[in-house]
């Protein structure tokens, strides 16, 4: 499976966390407190206009993130019914 | 705004029972259970940010007084925003120096619908070792998304009393009452949880295991909603169509409501100076008190309409959208899209809107928004706006289909907030991109339907700080006013009539003093005074124009604000309230930042004067250059 940024993942799309970037230890503890940690379940849910964020599915809630944001989170691309 | 705020001041009243602490994720339901408990009347709603202070309640049971604490939603203890940074604080105890109002025991509130999540700020609130119960919210909404947790399974796999409540609609509020009876009992867990990542997985994993934990399906009426709400095309039309029911909830809806107070003022004004025969009695209660403060009341529907339509967008569970759909755009401002937000809450007050900032990570985007808060145009700067527009464009004009009125107020909106935007634009240029590591993150809510009780709430606490300021501040501001319009100074105090004359006032020679500063604008003294004044509060320009035209002419001071002529200088004779004039006063108070207790919300949410200090002469600066070339435009055009 290949591993891919989140905030490539299309629309509508499922994938487990697989890491997430080290940048900072508050900025890391904080996405792991929203529930971006390894092993979680993320689904893609729709993106904003004039390149906004986008709103994912993580564990039972709903949260929007920037892409910048995304693209430090990878996930494990599977097919979408997964 | 209800009157227990309070940002870290101590508050020490002792209690015979204990001092509970609410803690929770945003949106868990606390304060809808902290009013419940208490009786009070805290602002719910379904965003994340509703509460960002803390404020104490009290309630008794078994004969027993317990204080409550209702906190700012936290995500995690390990705070990275100003509102959760009180919650932090107030745990340790750090709050004040004494630690009197370290609570001695926390209630857990827990959305049931996002168990997995919550779980893991429970396992931090263990490992502060306080005695602990947990109460569970919103296991309806668990319910109807076919949902299940067995709370007795539940209560063992933790260790600490679980009980559940229904608060916004009263359910188990009694229960949680008689849990903190026994808040002696409430154990701290047996089994500490984990605190490394990994294991507060596990943890959560097992505890939800334990207590057979079905978690709700997703909400399909939330996404059946947010499928065209949210939409690339049809999410930005119903947004713009939700802007333009807020304006017209503010000008249209309450306008019939706002005409019969007025009349209803007129009316007491005329009974007042009919009945009284002592002269200055008479013209105190009718001028001052009834011309300043009732002309103050005639705003009351228009604030109601527009906290009422704000509750509605709150508790929906819109705004979150709405900031989710302006991000793009607020980057370009370098802002958030919750920074569209606070601006919106600004249109009411700039005060709520600036406290709202205390929910961003970022303190460079927190600040650019408190710095442009006070540009959006409040509902003080209406009274203004009303007054001048109506001297300025006869009432029934028409531009095609457009009603010219209409039009002037809607482009001093707009000229607020673009203002707004370029000022957050500016300060973040100014402050670099030095600390801003932080990401951008914003909880979708589900819909819900506001209660009444939510509505009113919000409503009702807008309305009634209005009142209290018209009844405080405008009230001594037009008492103050009217004192110095009738006391002269110096002989030739009176115009034979027994009517002081007004040029030899105390407040003639306040508003000469000005007129250096505000003699290119082709402010008289008379608007010198109404602008000083109105720093109390935007609002009593109005009211002290008023008194000093029915001073004028107390039969139509409309046509005395007319007529009124300068008395002195280069323009000596020639009419003040000229188009350029009453232009020039619009444009200056829509940027001037003419509120002391803005200035001092900012200094205490920026932690010193300087950013107020600067804000009031940037906006100033803004106000007076902006003025000057509004005034020149328009003289070369009305010439
Ligand atoms: N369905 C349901 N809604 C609730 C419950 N408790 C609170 N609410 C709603 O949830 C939203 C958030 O409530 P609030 O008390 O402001 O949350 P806080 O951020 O934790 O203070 C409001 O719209 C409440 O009406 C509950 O038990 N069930
Ligand atoms: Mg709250």
């Amino acid at each position: 499976m290949p591993i891919i940024p989140l905030s490539s993942l299309k629309r509508g799309d499922t994938a487990i966390i697989a890491s997430v970037t080290e940048r900072d230890a508050k900025w890391n503890r904080r996405l792991e407190d929203l529930g971006f940690t390894p092993g979680t379940v993320v689904t893609t849910l729709r993106r904003a206009p004039f390149g906004g964020p986008t709103v994912y599915r993580v564990r039972s809630y709903e949260l929007s993130l920037r892409k910048s944001e995304a693209a430090c989170i990878f996930v494990n691309a599977r097919s979408a019914d997964g | 705004m209800a009157s227990h705020h309070h940002g870290g001041s101590s508050n020490a009243v002792a209690v015979s029972g204990a001092r509970i602490a609410l803690v929770g994720a945003p949106n868990a339901g606390k304060s809808t259970l902290f009013n419940q408990l208490t009786g009070l009347n805290v602002k719910t709603g379904n965003y994340p940010g509703v509460t960002v202070g803390r404020e104490t309640g009290f309630f008794s049971v078994d004969g027993e007084q317990f204080a409550l604490e209702d906190l700012p939603g936290a995500y995690s203890l390990a705070s990275v925003s100003p509102d959760e940074e009180v919650v932090r604080q107030f745990l340790a105890g750090e709050l004040d120096a004494q630690g009197i109002n370290k609570p001695q025991a926390v209630l857990a509130v827990l959305d049931a619908t996002t168990l997995d999540q919550s779980l893991s700020l429970l396992s931090q609130v263990f490992a502060l070792g306080m005695p602990t119960c947990v109460v569970l919210t919103m296991t309806d909404e668990l319910q109807m998304r076919s949902g299940s947790i067995d709370t007795a399974a539940l209560e063992k796999a933790l260790g600490v009393p679980v009980v559940t409540s229904l608060a916004h609609r009263r359910g188990g509020v009694d229960d949680v009452r008689e849990a903190c009876a026994h808040w002696q009992h409430w154990s701290t867990p047996v089994v500490a949880p984990p605190t490394d990542p990994a294991g507060v997985r596990q943890w959560v994993g097992s505890v939800l295991n334990t207590a057979g934990y079905k978690p709700a399906d997703p909400d399909s009426r939330t996404a059946t909603i947010d499928s065209i709400l949210l939409h690339p095309v049809w999410g930005l039309l119903a947004f713009i169509g939700v802007m333009f029911l807020l304006f017209q909830a503010i000008f249209t809806a309450a306008t019939p409501f706002q005409d019969g107070l007025e009349y209803l003022f007129g009316l007491l004004g005329d009974f007042v100076r009919a009945s009284i025969s002592i002269p200055w009695l008479a013209s105190f209660l009718a001028d001052a008190v009834i011309g300043g403060v009732g002309g103050m009341l005639v705003f009351v529907p228009q604030i109601m309409f527009m906290f009422l339509v704000l509750a509605i967008l709150e508790g929906s569970g819109y705004l979150a959208r709405a900031a989710f759909l302006m991000d793009g755009l607020m980057a370009k401002a370098g802002l958030e899209g919750r920074a569209f937000v606070s601006l919106l809450s600004s249109l009411a007050c700039a005060i709520p809107g600036i406290m709202s900032t205390r929910t961003m990570s970022s303190s460079r985007h927190r600040l650019a928004t408190m710095l442009a808060a006070p540009l959006m145009t409040c509902s003080a700067r209406l009274p203004i706006y009303v007054m001048l527009i109506g001297m300025l464009v006869p009432a029934g004009t028409y531009i095609g289909p457009l009603q010219v009125q209409g039009l002037v107020m809607f482009a001093l909106y707009l000229g607020g907030a673009l203002a707004a935007m370029i000022t957050a634009w500016l300060v973040t240029k100014l402050i670099g991109r030095k600390a801003n590591m932080f990401p951008f993150y914003l909880e979708m809510p589900p819909y819900r339907f506001p209660t009444a009780k939510t509505l009113f709430i919000v409503t009702w606490n807008a309305v009634a700080a209005f009142l209290k300021r018209a009844g405080t501040m405008i009230l001594a501001a037009t008492a103050v006013m009217w004192l110095l319009l009738n006391i002269s100074i110096g002989q030739g105090s009176t115009d034979g009539n027994n009517q002081p004359s007004l040029d030899t006032s105390v407040a003639g020679s306040i508003g000469r003093v000005m007129e250096p500063v505000f003699e290119p604008l082709g402010y008289n003294w008379q608007i010198n005074v109404g602008i000083l004044s109105s720093l109390t509060a935007r609002e009593t320009f109005v009211s002290t124009m008023g008194q000093i035209a029915s001073a004028d002419n107390p039969d139509d001071p409309a046509e005395a604000l007319q007529t009124m002529t300068y008395t002195s200088g280069s323009r000596e004779g020639e009419k003040v309230f000229t188009p350029a004039t009453i232009a020039s006063l619009l444009v200056f108070f829509m940027f001037a930042l003419q509120c002391v207790a803005t200035m001092v919300v900012l200094r205490k949410e920026s932690g010193s004067w300087r950013w107020p200090a600067l804000a009031f002469g940037y906006m100033f600066a803004l106000a007076w250059v902006g003025a000057f070339i509004t005034r020149l435009i328009v003289e070369a055009v009305t010439a």
